[in-house]
């Protein structure tokens, strides 16, 4: 499995993990009623804010911990940091899933808001979209791994 | 317009230069071996920089690495 292969499969862990806390943390306090009022999307956008900053840190912490992980059961003394000309049109490929997705819920975001809906819940539609485009991407990216590529 | 089929004489090449590893000539190329893997088996087809580097490794003409099935 190379370099980039891995990160994919250790970046779905995470995706799964950091999305998986804002749900549970946005659902609590919409649940609470911390988003009803004027100052809603300002407090949704600070709440949103810190759990990327710990989706991040939960980030470097896996991919860390993972790589040392497979070095430790493969046995590889050296192991390669290298990306190259297939990684790169894979990354691609993936990131134009990604976008397609995201722009679909921006949409549908906008045609909400055009229909009355509130704010904060836009915004949930729009985060929601950006969920299912990183883990959309990803799970492109790792078929195409395992397929070798060609399209 | 029917995409048409590159196949390539890597596998050979690897044999007649002294069983060649994949791992070796990923690492005279600069990519991976999955990479490599990949090319073999025509599930992905190099840009020409990578393809001209991998026929330098085997000193051969690139039409000797790679070859492009007629369409007919």
């Amino acid at each position: 499995m190379s370099f980039e292969e891995r990160n994919t499969v250790v970046g779905i862990l995470i995706s799964l993990i950091s999305w998986g806390l804002m749900v549970s943390v946005l659902a609590a306090r919409h649940s609470a009623g911390a988003f009803d009022g004027a100052d809603g999307p300002m407090l949704w956008a600070r709440s949103v804010l810190w759990l990327i900053l710990i989706a991040i840190g939960i980030g470097i912490a896996l991919t860390i911990l993972f790589n040392i992980g497979y070095a430790v059961v493969t046995g590889e003394r050296k192991p390669l940091f290298l990306k190259d000309e297939r990684d790169s049109q894979i990354g691609l490929l993936g990131l134009q899933v990604t976008l397609v997705v995201i722009s679909v819920g921006i949409v549908g975001a906008v045609v909400a808001l055009a229909f009355g809906v509130g704010v904060v819940l836009a915004l949930n539609i729009v985060l929601a979209a950006c969920a299912a485009g990183d883990m959309a991407g990803m799970l492109t990216k790792m078929v195409l791994y395992r397929r070798g590529f060609a399209l | 317009m029917k995409r048409p089929r590159i196949t390539n004489t890597i596998r050979r090449l690897r044999f007649d230069a002294g069983e060649l590893t994949q791992k070796d000539l990923a690492e005279a190329v600069g990519v991976t071996r999955q990479t490599i893997m990949a090319i073999e088996n025509a599930k992905y087809f190099p840009s020409l920089e990578l393809a001209f580097q991998i026929a330098r490794v085997f000193g051969q003409p690139l039409d000797q690495v790679f070859q492009i099935e007629d369409q007919e």
